[in-house]
């Protein structure tokens, strides 16, 4: 039994570090951002600059940290709004059926077909490139997975004889959906969500690194990634330590997810 | 009474219980009884008493983390120390098993003739033409009708009812001495389970098998067993034959079950029912397990301990005062 | 006269299936095909069967919880077959039910505090009004305050069911239907919880509808006792009387294959053949197949209800006109 917590303290341990890496960010960098230097431009990783410097000179440590800011809050945001309308969508599939179940599922199964980064793209030069055009793309991607696992809760749990119970003693729908059956299939939701968090993630460096998501001077680790690109070869760790930060949140968050997973089949 | 080759399986002082992360739990404290052949054996309790634990155990059906102390002797050779290989041989061949909830016991991706059919090529030395007759004639003696149709059907499309009869095909197929049925006609209508029994003692009368029929219904009980254990928190507290336990019963718990249960005589009264719960697993009592509840219960009876002794002839009790009632 | 709390007429509950072939019309499966029966003020009623007979199909639909095919369901006079919204939601506390399955009747995530409280809630009653409102009601069905903060997992069956009970009887409602709800205890609790409903009807005043399957437990609790089969009442009598005088050839299978000493019957009629598909019931009486004195008439037209004594009904040839 032990053996199947590692994921969970893995995934605990990423995602603190990063998040301890963040807050701090807030407060303190060793350099500023947008701080150029031309003599330090390129400079490998010294004491003087851990990470070493990109084509302007500027520290990458100091983005990298303030980078992650940018990484959670895409992902926090992107999630919260797949989850609101995503659960809220699902829900009421779920427990009404019939045409209204049909017709949500049938969007949301169009949705789902349609690929995301695509719609993202479209979404983009829509309505503007930008962090937060990037969100509410990537929130809107996320919505049909989050009402799927949330309908399938609900189909399931409005047969229990609780749920019948409710109803006959004169519960509103309303009420029923939210405080009774909620608490009950939630647990499959929070995994989910760790696995969007990081899905999200990635998305935003995918969109960052076409140019169209954080638009300069803000970092991004996604930019950071598509700038490093030619320079690949005088400054490697350029573009190895932006990958390996994307690397890590998104393994953090799935090992989360996986950890959670695995605590909540254990309670069974 | 009993001569000692007339004895099938005899089970002494057994003990079982589960290790889990958070400690040892006993589910049997002490169990000993008989069984001769051509006999049927009721074990009847309610749920946590042990009763379905102590049947997994003559099979060595037990999860790993449970420990069995004690002897299931069994023609003489005791299962509780045999090795896996031996008693492999014995599980369908010499002792069967008939489950409760016949869907979860049958494998849904199986035909159920295949099933049958695979018992006797397990314990027998019949080829594959002689086993498909023999199989078609096991499910005519259970009952089940156009033999040959329902061979290649699947659980699924067969009824409760049906299921059951192929559950207990299953289970005598080899001829077996001793036929374990861990409540077997409790998931079934009435009217169905009238039949099963029927089945079950015909069975017992034209092949011989002796049966340890285990069930928390007194009536069922009644109906198709020679002999009676009662089980209470994880000890037989009274055996008989079925006659003298519900003549005249000699433990409290025992009268106290068989008071409970509604009958045309108490019709418009107050059933009698025993105060209080059973004791969890966890608790340790001193005395007596079942003091807490007892209405006759004497201070000795929290203090002490009582053992399984003889009251009358063929009927023990683990009650001080038994010879009172 | 007796006051009549509750009558049903033609209840008819039919699931369709889905349409498999385009032009064949999908069949039904007919889960309630009719069933016709009063019950007074005051009085236990018993509607017993095996499974698939319709009897919780009977219980869910009178209380709404299904919509009816067919037919009419009279509350204390009242139509209440087709109610709706705010007028269904205000006979809630007339009639309400008590379920068997205690493990899934309560919420496994709510305190027993919280579950109380619902109903009350959806009935607009303010906080202190329902504190001091379970506080009174909690000792009626032998429980404490301590029980308030507990889950139900921490409970057991014999406790879940009587906060089932509770639950339902706190907005003191007349009527209660009771769908099975010592069918998954151990006797001796069940002894308890029936000597406890037994109880609240006197001192509350109430009228249960008692839906089992044990037909000693219904003998003894219930008053007048209907059989079901397949979707129909084949027999309707007071307990004795269906118990003692039993005349459908169903109801004396059933009654005879009560195990151990059967009081009631001497021989055991042991039925052949396998309960009924509701899929695709038979023609005719739904019995037909598989009764010992089947007619040929059976096979062909149905028979219709025939009070065969003073408020002793049978449906059957064998006492029809046509014999």
């Amino acid at each position: 039994m032990k053996k199947k917590k590692i994921s969970l303290y893995i995934g605990i341990i990423i995602i603190v570090s990063l998040l301890i890496l963040m807050i701090v960010s807030f407060f303190y960098t060793p350099y500023s951002v947008t701080e150029m230097n031309r003599i330090k431009r390129f400079s490998a990783p010294s004491s003087e600059h851990w990470f070493g410097t990109d084509n302007f000179g500027r520290d990458i440590l100091s983005r990298i940290m303030i980078g992650s800011q940018t990484a959670f809050f895409v992902g926090l945001v992107a999630v919260s709004i797949g989850l609101l309308f995503g659960v809220v969508i699902g829900a009421v599939a779920g427990y009404f059926g019939g045409w209204i179940d049909v017709f949500i599922m049938r969007i949301m199964d169009a949705m789902m077909a349609f690929p995301g980064i695509l719609f993202a793209l479209m979404f983009v030069s829509i309505f503007g490139v930008g962090i937060r055009n990037t969100i509410i793309a990537i929130g809107i991607m996320s919505i049909p997975s989050f009402a799927r696992i949330t309908r399938s809760g609900y189909i399931q749990h409005k047969e229990f004889e609780y749920v019948k119970n409710a109803r006959v003693k004169g519960v509103s729908n309303i009420r029923i959906i939210f405080s009774h059956i909620l608490p009950n299939v939630i647990s499959p939701i929070i995994v989910a969500a760790s696995m969007g968090f990081s899905s999200a993630v990635l998305s935003e460096a995918a969109l960052s690194f076409l140019g169209l998501g954080v638009q300069p001077p803000n970092p991004s680790w996604g930019r950071m990634l598509n700038e490093s690109q030619m320079y690949i070869s005088i400054a490697p760790w350029y573009a190895i330590v932006p990958g390996i930060m994307i690397t890590l949140i998104v393994l953090g968050f799935n090992f989360l997810g996986d950890g959670i997973r695995d605590l909540q089949d254990k309670r069974k | 009474m009993f001569e000692k080759d007339n004895e099938l399986l005899k089970i002494k002082n057994l003990q079982i219980s589960f290790n889990t992360p958070s400690g040892t739990f006993p589910a049997v404290k002490d169990v000993s009884f008989e069984v001769n052949r051509h006999h049927i054996m009721g074990i009847v309790g309610e749920s946590g008493c042990g009763k379905s634990v102590t049947s997994l155990s003559i099979m060595k059906l037990l999860p790993s983390n449970a420990v069995c102390k004690g002897t299931i002797e069994f023609l003489g050779a005791d299962i509780n120390r045999m090795e896996e290989k031996r008693i492999r041989e014995l599980r369908g061949d010499d002792i069967s098993m008939i489950f409760q909830e016949p869907l979860t016991s049958l494998n849904p991706l199986w035909k159920v003739g295949k099933q049958i059919d695979e018992n006797l090529k397990m314990h027998t030395a019949l080829d594959k033409k002689g086993r498909y007759q023999e199989v078609l004639d096991i499910m005519k003696d259970v009952g089940l009708p156009d033999t040959e149709n329902l061979y290649h059907k699947y659980p699924h499309e067969l009824s409760g009812g049906m299921r059951q009869r192929i559950g207990i095909a299953i289970a005598i197929a080899c001829k077996p001495k001793l036929i374990i049925a861990d409540e077997p006609t409790t998931a079934l209508d009435v009217t169905i389970q009238a039949q099963i029994l029927e089945l079950l003692k015909e069975i017992n009368a034209t092949k011989g098998s002796s049966i340890i029929f285990i069930s928390h219904d007194l009536g069922v009980i009644k109906e198709i067993c020679q002999e009676v254990c009662v089980m209470y928190a994880g000890y037989i507290v009274e055996k008989a034959s079925v006659h003298k336990l519900f003549e005249a019963p000699k433990h409290p718990y025992t009268m106290g079950l068989i008071k409970s249960i509604p009958t045309t005589a108490s019709k418009g009264k107050r059933l009698f029912d025993i105060p209080g719960k059973v004791p969890s697993i966890t608790d340790t009592i001193p005395g007596c397990p079942f003091e807490p509840r007892c209405p006759y219960k004497k201070p000795r009876c929290a203090q002490e301990f009582p053992e399984f002794h003889p009251i009358d002839e063929g009927h023990d009790s683990r009650c001080f005062f038994a010879g009172d009632f | 006269m007796k006051e009549k709390i509750l009558e049903v007429i033609n209840l008819k509950k039919h699931y369709t299936l889905k349409r498999t072939k385009l032009f064949v019309k999908p069949g039904a499966v007919k889960a309630l095909n009719g069933i016709d029966f009063s019950i007074y003020k005051g009085e236990t009623f018993g509607l017993v069967g095996e499974s698939g007979c319709g009897k919780s199909t009977a219980g869910h639909t009178i209380i709404r919880l299904l919509d009816p095919t067919e037919g009419k369901i009279l509350f204390k006079g009242q139509d209440i077959t087709t109610l709706k919204g705010k007028e269904l939601k205000e006979i809630r506390s007339d009639i309400q039910i008590i379920f068997q399955d205690t493990t899934g009747a309560l919420n496994p995530k709510k305190t027993i505090e919280w579950i109380l409280n619902e109903p009350l809630i959806a009935h607009g009653i303010g906080k202190a009004e329902r504190t001091k409102i379970i506080l009174e009601n909690i000792g009626l069905v032998g429980l404490d305050e301590s029980y308030l903060k507990r889950y139900p997992h921490e409970l057991s069956g014999g406790q879940r069911q009587r906060i089932g009970i509770l639950s339902a009887l706190i907005l003191r409602p007349d009527f209660i239907i009771a769908d099975e709800p010592v069918s998954a205890l151990d006797v001796s609790v069940q002894a308890q919880i029936l000597n406890l409903m037994n109880d609240l009807q006197d001192k509350l005043g109430l009228t249960y509808l008692f839906i089992s399957h044990d037909l000693n437990v219904v003998h003894f609790f219930c008053d007048r006792i209907a059989v079901m089969y397949l979707g129909e009442i084949m027999e309707l009598a007071d307990a004795e009387n269906l118990y003692r005088k039993t005349y459908h050839p169903y109801t004396q299978s059933l009654i005879s294959a009560i195990p151990g000493e059967n009081e009631f019957m001497e021989e055991r009629i042991l039925l052949k053949g396998d309960a009924p598909n509701p899929l695709n019931p038979p023609s005719g009486c739904f019995f037909h197949p598989r009764c010992f004195k089947k007619m040929p008439v059976c096979e062909k037209i149905k028979p219709e209800k025939i009070e065969i004594e003073k408020d002793h009904f049978v449906c059957c040839h064998l006492y029809g006109k046509e014999r």
